[in-house]
């Protein structure tokens, strides 16, 4: 059977990211929601659908609608994927006929956020949690020794991943991080995670972002000032309670099954892909991610960024707003990984890529929890 | 207090921490698919809930490893310190910290075998990780 297409009609970043700090992160969320919504040529009454991280109940609210369909899903970082996905299923049933994705996070500033619980009971919290893990960067880190092992790799090849992207954020005026980096900046770079250095690291930052969906039926009625995005496909898959318990340290599950679905969703291969994200909290996430979306073959991937195929002028463009270590990292950065795959096919990314007609953007959930796949193309 | 963060047992992981408490490692395993970790109602392979607690030799490879130079809740004085994977001889696999080696890359590497010692913090016995032969008890 075919489906009726779904297309991203509205897009944008809250006015300020970075160091926000009179911004709440719901009001970082709804000021990103309200210039989707001008960006489609929408008011908030247009909308019938909410998804985000935030509570929806209180976004409703803040939004000032009654929505028919909301979507709380929060599996970390990657859950503007999942809203996504979820929010092509419902628009092709009927549940809702505009569907807003919100992402607001005052990550930095801690405005409006309610204070990080750590459940000592859950598995992690158990064996994990106990041994000193002071952040993401000493757990979501710790299978790449594994990986460098096992590849014969040496610490570079992970400030290869920061040099190619830094290219990238060197052209992005809202980047964070816009210094062109060698190799000997990022290993000189203050220790954080041994190998793991600070410009192997994401930076933790303020920002919101929001994406509006509708039918391709209904957009072709509206007045849009760029063409609509095609949700081409999607997948998602929930792996479990992290990084020490992935079944194979090298190699991550959910990157693999979500990606698989999102490309048989989208009836296309890595072939057909001409721009790619995949979310970097750490410089290892790259690597992985290559591999497992099956962009290179197992343990490639270093020598494939080293060899700036993913740079600019490379042959398969990655993370071009910078990536999370570059761009901005509020925390769940899933949702600017989306934005900037959508200004690619918009082709208003100020590190415009030629000619790019299909795009594969790759999300990441807790430490090797979980993750989702989206596939986006032009009309 | 340390300020060291506490794992709170619960039903499925009781017998777990009632072990350590005794200088011992067990976990549960099915008598199909083998080992149960981390521990919970059933066997997720196939549904059991009829599976015995077995002990472990204790002994096991570091599957990977990171020197933290931030220290987690209660390791303040610690930095930089060893956090580290350990694949069991049995097969499943523990986070821990090293001790009895010298908190530098070269001094560790992916292989290297391990020995359980128990860790007594406010009343819990956690498993952590020495050298083989190594005296050290953290
Ligand atoms: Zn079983």
């Amino acid at each position: 059977m075919s489906y009726e297409e779904i297309v991203i009609v509205g897009a944008a970043e809250s006015e300020l990211i970075g160091v926000v700090p009179d911004v709440s992160a719901t009001g970082l969320a709804i000021g990103s929601a309200l210039r989707a919504l001008d960006d489609a040529g929408l008011k908030p009454t247009d909308v019938d659908g909410i998804a985000g991280t935030l509570h929806v109940s209180e976004l409703a609210l803040q939004l000032g609608i009654k929505p028919r369909y909301a979507d709380g899903t929060n599996v970390g970082g990657c859950s503007y994927m999942l809203h996504v996905r979820h929010a092509v299923a419902a628009l092709r049933s009927g549940m809702a006929d505009v569907v807003v994705i919100m992402h607001g996070e005052s990550g930095k500033s801690r405005v409006g956020s309610p204070p990080m619980a750590m459940d000592m009971a859950t598995a992690s919290g158990q064996f994990e949690r106990p041994y000193g893990i002071a952040g993401t960067f000493s757990m979501f880190t710790i299978p790449t020794m594994a990986y460098l092992h096992k590849y014969g790799l040496d610490e570079t090849a992970l400030a290869h991943v920061s040099v190619a992207q830094s290219k990238w954020a060197a052209q992005q005026p809202r980047a964070l991080r816009q210094k062109v980096l060698s190799v000997d900046d990022v290993m000189e770079s203050k220790m954080i995670s041994w190998p793991f250095r600070v410009l192997e690291c994401c930076p933790v930052t303020d920002g919101g972002g929001s994406l509006v969906l509708t039918t391709a039926k209904r957009a072709a009625d509206m007045d849009l000032k760029y063409k609509p995005v095609v949700v081409a496909g999607t997948g998602e898959l929930v792996e479990g309670a992290g990084s020490s318990f992935m079944e194979d340290l090298t190699s991550f599950r959910a990157f693999r099954e979500s990606s698989a679905e999102a490309f048989r969703t989208a009836d296309m291969s890595v072939s057909d892909i001409d721009h790619l994200m995949i979310y970097d909290a750490y410089a290892h996430v790259p690597l992985y991610g290559l591999e497992d979306l099956g962009f290179v073959g197992r343990g490639e991937a270093s020598d494939f960024i080293k060899g700036g195929a993913t740079s600019p002028g490379g042959s398969l463009p990655m993370n071009t707003n910078g990536g999370g270590l570059m761009y901005t990292h509020t925390g769940m950065y899933g949702m600017f990984a989306l934005q900037e795959a959508v200004r690619q096919l918009r082709g208003t990314s100020p590190a415009q890529v030629e000619g790019v007609k299909t795009s594969f953007v790759q999300g990441v959930g807790g430490m090797f929890a979980a993750a989702g796949a989206v596939v986006l193309r032009t009309q | 207090m340390t300020g060291k963060l506490l794992p709170i047992p619960t039903p499925e992981t009781r017998t777990y921490w009632e072990k350590t408490a005794l200088g011992e490692l067990w976990m549960p395993k099915c008598e199909t698919d083998g080992w149960i970790f981390p521990p919970r109602f059933h066997c997720p392979t196939c549904g059991s809930t009829e599976f015995c607690w077995k002990q472990l030799s204790g002994r096991g490879r570091i599957a990977s490893f990171i020197i933290t130079h931030r220290a987690g809740a209660g390791y303040q004085g610690e930095v930089p310190y060893f956090i580290i994977l350990v694949d069991l001889d049995e097969g499943p696999r523990l986070v821990g910290n090293l001790y009895g080696v010298p908190v530098e890359p070269s001094a560790i590497h992916v292989g290297m075998p391990v020995e359980v010692f128990f860790e007594l913090r406010e009343g819990i016995h956690l498993p952590q990780w020495r050298p083989i032969g190594s005296k050290v008890t953290g």
